[in-house]
């Protein structure tokens, strides 16, 4: 059966293709649909992602304009959130620092992922010397706790958004390397892709259209828990100095720079870390929903 | 009457299956005499494994529950007793092999060691005394006893199961339920097993319940019959009634069914059909749909049980009428 | 098992030189002159230059990783570049413990609580215990360490005023929130996989037939769930355990505890090389070494590797 569905893939047409895939998000969404933690987190999400993008319409300070009658102001009905140590609006330093701390934690895991992928499917597919040298550098790389390999690299690279980015994709790297070649290891001796071969796909072909969107499944939630893994990382970078550093609205900065005044205005710590608890707590559910909708097992 | 061991009355359970109710037993009913063994035969999906389990009380509670009827043991009321006098009775006078060999034992411990926790658990032997009895009872299931120390992935799928019965055994229990005990295993090992269980069983005057959907393994083996379909019981009476004389269209199916040598046909004749969604609650025969006797009577109300011999029950319209 | 230990270790050799060329590496290629920050801009050019000929800077890229390298089977890191005379491994040695008391107890928290909610989780799937073990799983993973340090230290230190805010010189008390502030990321990971190994075992018809001997079911569990659900357990466990122990750098800035941690961030931005590459090395060997256990462990708890390794009675 499995050798008759190789022949009949390249017997259908290219809209047929597109048929199946789009049938597979269908499905994984209808059910995630179903579950209300992946809807609550989904929309929490949205709202957050929303408010930071759209943070010039709803406050109307800049995250730069200093005010300093009004320095360390609680809450108020001026500022919701109250100021800094600058007067500056802690609110819209949040919502526009959403903008450094999203994007790092999103642009990190997705670019950790792909690098993994790559060399995860270099290893898996090509096994022998390849692959051993790959998996030991890995290992090697994962050896090392996380945060360290992080600051190293961060130290290395020097401060600064991109740098970050590419530090802290670095680091994930080896994850999504590991996963993939696991997932290609245990596909490799099934039946479908000595069918694809023995009717002449090309290897790249094989590689791309038969084994990757069998082994993506796992890849995908990671690299969203992943969002939320990246997210905190780069704001401990930036409390400590690394990464993005001030004046930018980055959360992890806006910690280190409260910190100093925190026994006398604790509002200072307390709404940044919320933020970044609130984001990576919805990110994290949408990732469980996520694995949940597409495990197979609980397809019926 | 007073031969009577085991007496199900009105059995029914429920499976909750996401938002849908799966009504795995309906209304059963059947009754056990000391050293007899009952065939519970049927299709898979019947509820027959369901019976068994709700007689041990060990199936997963969140999915399913008992909705109604009676189980009484020996005088005692099994499904109304508190856990923790259930738990004397589990494995003590009641006991149950398992259909799947390769996965009904524990692969983290040694095959001894799980016989000896049996023992423990329902005597006051020492460690040393359930060692040496646990060692006798794999003697008796045709296994070395220098194997106690070893683990079940180092067994084959036919001595895991001799290791099963042997567990089971073990606290010599008066009631013994076994599920499918040889489907998963080869023909020539079947035979042997079957021989094993009764062989036991008789030296033992244990009353058992057989659950198979091999007409052959019911021939050999069981003294009474209950063909199950749907979790009803359509037909019932001794292996005679059930063979010879049998009544109800479904048995009738059931018997076509197998392959004959002496038939000169090309083809095999199946029941035609399915079973019925079990979601879905039946009003009147549930073998009606599939069934070539049935009309618009048999489709209207609850179909009770009707005598057509000593002890000989069919629970059907048509074939009573005929007969 | 002999031969598994022995690929272990040749394993980890591998390793420690590995990273050491990494991090030898890493730092060497830094912008900057090492040099001329540790002494400041005030300094002048030939000043500079004895300070790089003194930090052995002037040599070549080859001889520098040489002489790293071979010193490190001596555990000589050399002398900290700050502190002229001391030894690198002295200040590591000195600081070492007050890392490994963070690290160990965390772990030890870990453990207990995570997998003993895990196992309640597991064992009512579905039911409240379940949903509320999850919950503060997922807050534990979603909160940062370092935001629920600052909030602690808040409300103990500042409001309650019974734990010091920061530094070691209480005793115990100081390493409380230390501790519990390094263990939540640990017992949320720990609960979620325990978790999930019962459901996958709880299932199964081995459970069953224990049930069906009579076995009280606090019994099952202990005695034929958990055995069987250990080996993903003690993965997660494990991995997370040289992680973990290697403490945190974040959280000892955090707390001002004068760990490892907080002397390699100190060292760094002091461009003390040595130092630096004298605290990598320790974790990452520290690390790998504990991987090393667990890896013989998972041999000695799982009966098919112990059988083919030769340790069952046969």
């Amino acid at each position: 059966m499995e050798a008759e569905r190789g022949r009949n893939m390249k017997k259908r047409n290219k809209k047929q293709d597109q048929y199946e895939n789009s049938s597979l998000l269908r499905e994984t969404l209808t059910r995630m649909v179903k579950s209300p933690t992946s809807k609550v987190a989904c929309a929490a999400l949205c709202v957050i992602v929303i408010c930071c993008v759209a943070a010039p319409l709803l406050t109307p300070y800049k995250p730069t304009d200093m005010d300093v009658t009004h320095m360390f102001s609680g809450p108020s009905a001026a500022h919701p959130l109250g100021t800094d140590s600058y007067g500056r609006d802690m609110l819209s330093r949040l919502l526009y620092g959403g903008r450094y701390s999203i994007a790092l934690g999103l642009a990190a895991a997705v670019f950790g992922s792909v690098f993994g992928i790559i060399f995860g499917c270099i290893a898996g597919y090509f096994g022998g010397k390849v692959e051993t040298v790959i998996m030991r550098l890995c290992d090697v790389w994962t050896s090392l706790p996380a945060m360290l390999l992080c600051i190293l690299i961060s130290a290395a690279l020097g401060p600064g958004f991109f740098n970050t980015i590419l530090a802290l994709a670095i680091g994930f790297m080896p994850i999504g390397t590991r996963m993939i070649r696991g997932q290609i290891l245990s596909e490799r001796s099934k039946e479908y892709l000595e069918a694809a071969e023995s009717i002449n796909c090309s290897t790249l072909s094989i590689m791309f259209r038969h084994l990757l969107p069998n082994v993506i499944s796992p890849i995908i939630v990671a690299t969203t828990m992943g969002v939320g893994l990246q997210i905190t990382m780069a704001a401990s970078l930036s409390f400590i100095g690394l990464g993005v550093q001030p004046p930018a609205p980055e959360w992890g900065a806006m910690l280190a720079a409260g910190r100093q005044h925190m026994l006398t205005y604790p509002y200072m710590i307390i709404f940044p870390g919320l933020f970044i608890a609130c984001t990576v707590l919805s990110v994290n559910l949408l990732g469980d929903g996520l694995r949940d909708a597409l495990d197979p097992k609980l397809r019926s | 009457m007073s031969n009577v061991f085991l007496s199900v009355r009105g059995l029914t359970v429920i499976y909750h299956s996401g938002k849908k109710i799966v009504h795995a037993v309906n209304d059963v009913s059947f009754d056990l005499e000391k050293g007899e063994t009952l065939a519970l035969v049927g299709e898979t999906g019947a509820g027959k494994t369901t019976i068994a389990k709700s007689i041990l009380r060990v199936l997963p509670n969140p999915p399913s529950k008992v909705e109604g009827g009676e189980i009484v043991l020996s005088g005692k009321e099994l499904l109304s007793l508190p856990e923790s006098e259930m738990l004397k009775i589990r494995g003590a006078r009641i006991a149950m092999i398992f259909q799947d060999p390769m996965t009904a034992l524990n692969p983290t411990m040694t095959v001894g060691n799980q016989i000896i926790e049996g023992l423990l658990l329902h005597n006051s032997y020492t460690r040393a005394e359930a060692s040496e009895k646990a060692c006798k009872m794999l003697e008796m299931v045709g296994i070395h006893k220098g194997r106690m120390n070893e683990y079940p992935f180092e067994f084959s799928g036919g001595m895991k199961q001799r290791v099963v019965i042997a567990l089971a055994l073990a606290c010599k229990p008066s009631l013994l339920l076994a599920d499918e005990p040889t489907t998963a295993l080869d023909v020539t090992i079947q035979a042997q097993v079957l021989d094993l269980i009764n062989d036991l069983k008789q030296k033992n005057e244990t009353s058992m319940i057989l659950i198979t959907h091999d007409l052959g393994v019911v021939a050999q083996t069981s003294d009474k019959v209950a063909v199950v379909y749907a979790g009803r019981i359509l037909e019932y009476g001794t292996k005679e009634d059930i063979f010879v004389r049998m009544a109800h269209p479904y048995t009738m199916g059931l018997f076509n069914s197998l392959p004959d040598n002496n038939i000169h046909s090309k083809r095999l004749r199946p029941i035609d059909g399915t079973l019925p969604d079990p979601t879905v609650e039946i009003t009147g025969c549930a073998f009606a749909p599939r069934c070539p006797y049935a009309d618009v009577s048999c489709g209207n109300k609850e179909i009770p049980l009707r005598e057509i011999g000593p002890g000989h029950t069919v629970r059907c319209l048509k074939r009573v009428q005929e007969v | 098992m002999k031969k598994y230990i022995l690929n272990r270790i040749i394993w980890l050799f591998f390793t420690v030189i590995v990273t050491a060329f990494m991090i030898f590496t890493i730092l060497y290629f830094i912008p900057g002159d090492p040099a001329a920050a540790i002494l400041g801009a005030n300094a002048s050019p030939a000043e500079v230059e004895r300070m790089r000929s003194i930090m052995g800077l002037d040599k070549s890229y080859l001889t520098q990783l040489w002489e790293f390298l071979s010193g490190i089977f001596h555990l000589q890191f050399g002398n900290s570049w700050v502190y002229a005379d001391t030894p690198v491994i002295s200040i590591i040695a000195e600081r070492l413990p007050r890392t490994l008391i963070i690290g160990c107890c965390a772990m030890v928290i870990n453990i207990i609580v995570g997998v003993s909610l895990g196992v309640i989780a597991g064992t009512h799937e579905a039911k409240w215990q379940d949903s509320l073990a999850m919950t503060i799983a997922m807050l534990f993973i979603s909160a940062p360490d370092f935001w629920v340090a600052l909030i602690l230290i808040v409300i103990f230190a500042k409001n309650l005023g019974w734990l010091p805010a920061a530094g070691i010189q209480d005793g115990v008390k100081s390493y409380i929130l230390p501790v519990i502030t390094s263990s939540l990321g640990g017992v949320a990971n720990n609960s979620r996989q325990t978790r999930s190994s019962i459901l996958e075992v709880y299932r199964e018809d081995y459970i069953t037939t224990a049930r069906s001997k009579g076995l009280p079911e606090r019994k099952v569990i202990a005695k034929h769930m958990l055995p069987n659900a250990l080996m993903p357990i003690i993965t997660v466990v494990g991995t997370g355990f040289g992680r973990i122990t290697a403490g945190s750098p974040v959280i000892e800035s955090v707390f001002g505890v004068p760990g490892i941690g907080l002397y390699m961030l100190n060292a760094m931005n002091q461009r003390d090389y040595p130092a630096v590459r004298g605290c990598v090395l320790f974790l990452a060997v520290w690390t790998a070494v504990v991987m090393l256990i667990v890896d013989l462990l998972y041999g000695m708890v799982d009966p098919r590797v112990k059988v083919r390794y030769g340790g069952g009675k046969r």
